[in-house]
This record gives C-alpha cells, structure tokens and sequence, in this order.
C-alpha cells in the first residue's frame, strides 16, 4: 500500500512537471532561467501535497512567491513587461502543480481509488461523447472566440457522455456511489473538465501556439491531455471529502 | 506467508483499532475522514486472518467511554457502523466468517442494534474464523456484569460459592465461547489497554507499534505476527519447564 502511495505520488509529480514546462515553454518562450527555476520551485508545491503538510505548503508557496519576485527584480529585460512576466510564473505554479496535486488528496480519501478512475472514466466518457455528437450534430457554435470547432451539441453530448460514464462506474468498481452522487459527480465534473478544456484553449489562443507541447506525437502535449482533469479533480476532491463521505 | 510459520499462529488475536482521529488530523483532514479509512483497514485485516487461519479476531471498535466523544463523532460513528455491518456481511458470508459482538448491546442505536443482530443472525451458520466486534465495551463494565449474573445463578442455587473458581468464572463474561487471547495489538503508540479485556488477556502477549490504524495495512500486520511468533511463551513456568512440557 505505502509502496503504491509514493508511486502515485512521483506519477502525479512528473506529469506536473511536464505540464509545467510546457506552460512555461507556452508562455515566457526564450526564458529558459526562469523557466527552469519556475519548474524547479514547482518540485517543493508537489512534495508539500504528498506530505500532507499544511506549514511545508505554505513554505514551498512563499518560497516561489519570494524567488519569483526576485529573478524579476534582478533580470528584466522590458521593465514594462516585468510585472506580466511575474504573473505568468505564479499562474503557472497555480495552474498546473497546485490543481494537478488535489489527485494526491483524492488517493488518500477513502474509495481515494474508485475516485480517481470515477475522475478518468467522467472525463474520458465526456471527451468521447462530445466528440462523436459534435461530430454528427453540431450545428450551434459553443465559443467560437476560444475554440472554433467545438459546438453547444458536443457540450450536451459531453454531459450525456460523463452522465453515462458514471453509472457505469456505479455498476461496475464504484459501487458505494448513489444515484444522486453519479448525476452530481458526473454534470460538475463533465462541466469542469470542459471549461478546463476552454480555459487551456484560450491560454495557447493568448501564447499564440496551437498545441502545447509534442509528448505524444499526433495529440499535442501534455497539458492538451492534463487541462480538463486539471479543472475537474479538485472538484472531484472537495466533492468527495464534503458531500460524499460525510453522507 | 512471507516467512510466517502457520503452526504457531495466535488461535485469538484482539487488536485495539487507535489512531484514526490522530491519522486524520495530521492531515488537517476531519476525523471521520480518518474512521473511514479505518475501516478499510478493518476489511483488509479481517480478510487477510481468515485467510492465514486465525480462527478468532476480535477488534475494539467503540467502547464504554466512547460515548461521550464530541456527539457529531458519535452519530457519525455509529452511522459508519451501520453501514459498514450491512455492507460487510455478504463478504462475510462468502470468507465463512462468524460475526460476533461483545460489549453493552442496549446502548446501542435501535437501528445499529438490528443491523448487528441481524448480521449475527445470518453467518451464526458459518464455521470459519469468529469475527467479534467489541461495541460500546468495556472490561470492568463486562467483570460487574458477570458478577451480578453470578450472584442471581447463585441466589437462584443454580450454582455455589465452592464451584466458583477461573474456568467457572470466565463462563460468565461476554467472551464465554471464546478462547482466550494469544496476542494483543494496540496501534498508534499508546501504550495502555483501556479497559478492554482485562480478564481474558492474563497471558496475552502484548505488541505495540507506532503506526496510525488506517496505516496498518498487510505488512504491518505480518511484522506483528512475526514478532509474535519470535517471542517464547511460558506462562509463568521456565523455559526447561516449557520444553519438558512439549
């Protein structure tokens, strides 16, 4: 068990950190110092989250806060751009190791398992559903500025998608989960993982890149994979820890 | 087995479940948090010593002084309880496991009170390993009792003072069908037995570990059994004694 815990964690950790670099490959392109200082103060936010210790958090944050600010003060380059590229750092850090760590929560929880696959099989279902009804009977734009191709039908598909993984789960490995957890589950996280599938679309539209890295040759890069799960596990998460368990 | 000898397993094993709320809250995680993964670990360890052989396990799940925790914790127990007989019994029923509880039963929730008697009921046709919760327990609570009951055999002439002696005795305690305890296990590093099984454990031998009870998985459990077996039982003879006695 404790074996499987820290080979979770270190999987956790390393798709953090490939998210990471590609954020920051995305976002601050030519910046490999504070590139690789932004993913190197990315490590502590991971270990802080296995620990599960609240004071080590706050230091690996304030840490970054602290190195951040000061590689900006000591580099800059364009003074006016100073205080956006010191932005660009901490929304990484935020984005992609802070959302990504709640996984870790999640593996501690108990079923923390049957969460974690409920979190894939939602999201995945919901990809899979979108896909196929957009493809068939998407007439109505979702949000064109953001995503051209995606359409509202997809969206609905998604949901249908998601609402059908979760039950499957119930019937399946996640027999505790009610009725009402698998509609709840299924519509906040098939909805969170699709604006987190927006969000990531609208930060490369603003970086001006298409995919966001190439780790996995024909389907862009890491964080294309990560960003819905990015949205929909901490939600996953606190939806476990106060709804589900307490009941 | 992982280097277990099978022979010289514990016939009773009697494990003091501590250290959910203190698991939980070294996580700033709430305590019931904590009790449920406790009672993971209950499922793992129930199953692993039916499948080793140990023919009883009793577990301390709520005692006497229990009741007066934070009520929210109480209720939040007692639900957990509930829920974890209902859910439990057909695996019980597929490992061949009696269920057995052992404590102040009229305490007890009217629904926890059905849901243990029904489980009770329904595997009382298995034969394999005994399985006794001890609910709203306490050892001096279970001496008093046995006492009375004593006292009223004996108003009644049912039985005499010149036939009272250990064995007679022990008939009168909650754990009457069950054989003693070969080993105690008490987790998260209290070093006490609270009141549970005073009488039973004279010669128990006793095994503490620091480890947090939703932390005992498998390979905490082997190490303990290891200890166990490692260690020379004499009760109160020497070893020449013991192993002229073999």
């Amino acid at each position: 068990m404790k074996g499987s815990v820290l080979l979770f964690s270190c999987l956790v950790a390393f798709l953090s950190l490939v998210g990471l670099y590609e954020f920051y490959q995305m976002a601050l392109p030519g910046r490999r110092f504070e590139s690789i200082l932004a993913i190197l103060s990315g490590i502590p936010v991971c270990l802080a989250v296995w620990s599960n210790e609240f004071v080590l958090l706050l230091f690996a944050l304030t840490l970054a806060v602290l190195i951040f600010s000061l590689v900006s003060l000591f580099r800059i380059k364009d003074i006016r751009k100073s205080a956006g590229d010191v932005a660009l750092l901490f929304l990484g850090i935020l984005y992609v190791p802070f959302l990504l760590s709640h996984l870790g929560l999640i593996r501690m929880l108990p079923n923390g398992i049957e969460w974690i696959f409920l979190l894939l099989v939602i999201v995945m279902a919901g990809d899979t559903g979108a896909f196929y009804t957009g493809s068939a009977f998407g007439k109505r734009k979702l949000y064109p500025v953001v995503s051209p191709k995606k359409s509202v039908e997809g969206s609905l598909g998604g949901l249908i998608g998601s609402l059908a993984g979760a039950f499957i789960a119930r019937a399946t490995f996640f027999t505790e989960l009610s009725v009402f957890d698998c509609i709840a589950a299924a519509l906040l996280l098939g909805c969170l993982g699709q604006l987190g599938d927006l969000f990531e679309s609208m930060l490369k539209r603003s970086f001006g890149v298409k995919d966001s890295g190439k780790i996995i040759p024909g389907h862009g890069g890491m964080l294309d994979r990560l960003d819905s799960i990015l949205f929909a596990a901490p939600a996953a998460f606190f939806y476990a820890y106060y709804i589900f368990i307490p009941s | 087995m992982q280097g277990l000898d099978r022979e010289k397993l514990p016939r009773h094993l009697a494990i003091i479940m501590d250290g959910n709320g203190r698991w939980a809250q070294e996580r700033m995680l709430k305590r019931i948090i904590g009790h449920q993964k406790g009672v993971e670990t209950v499922r793992t360890i129930v199953e692993e010593s039916s499948l080793l052989g140990i023919q009883y396990l009793t577990l301390f799940a709520f005692s006497s002084e229990n009741w007066l925790r934070p009520k929210s914790e109480v209720r939040s127990l007692m639900t957990l309880l509930k829920k974890y007989i209902a859910r439990e019994t057909p695996l019980l029923m597929k490992k061949n496991i009696r269920f057995n509880v052992i404590g102040d039963l009229e305490e007890l929730p009217q629904a926890v009170r059905e849901a243990v008697e029904n489980t009770v009921r329904k595997t009382s046709v298995n034969s394999g390993m005994v399985l006794t919760l001890a609910l709203s327990y306490g050892a001096r609570q279970e001496i008093i009792q046995a006492v009375k009951k004593l006292a009223v055999d004996m108003v009644a002439g049912k039985t005499d003072i010149e036939r009272l002696d250990e064995r007679n005795f022990s008939g009168y305690l909650y754990t009457a069908d069950l054989p003693e305890p070969d080993l105690l296990i008490r987790t998260s590093g209290e070093m006490r037995i609270s009141n549970f099984l005073l009488w039973q454990i004279a010669y128990a031998e006793l095994y503490f570990t620091e480890v947090n009870w939703p932390d005992f998985g498998k390979e905490e459990f082997y190490k303990a059994l290891g200890n166990y077996q490692a260690r020379e039982r004499r009760y109160g003879l020497t070893s020449g004694q013991l192993q002229n006695r073999s």
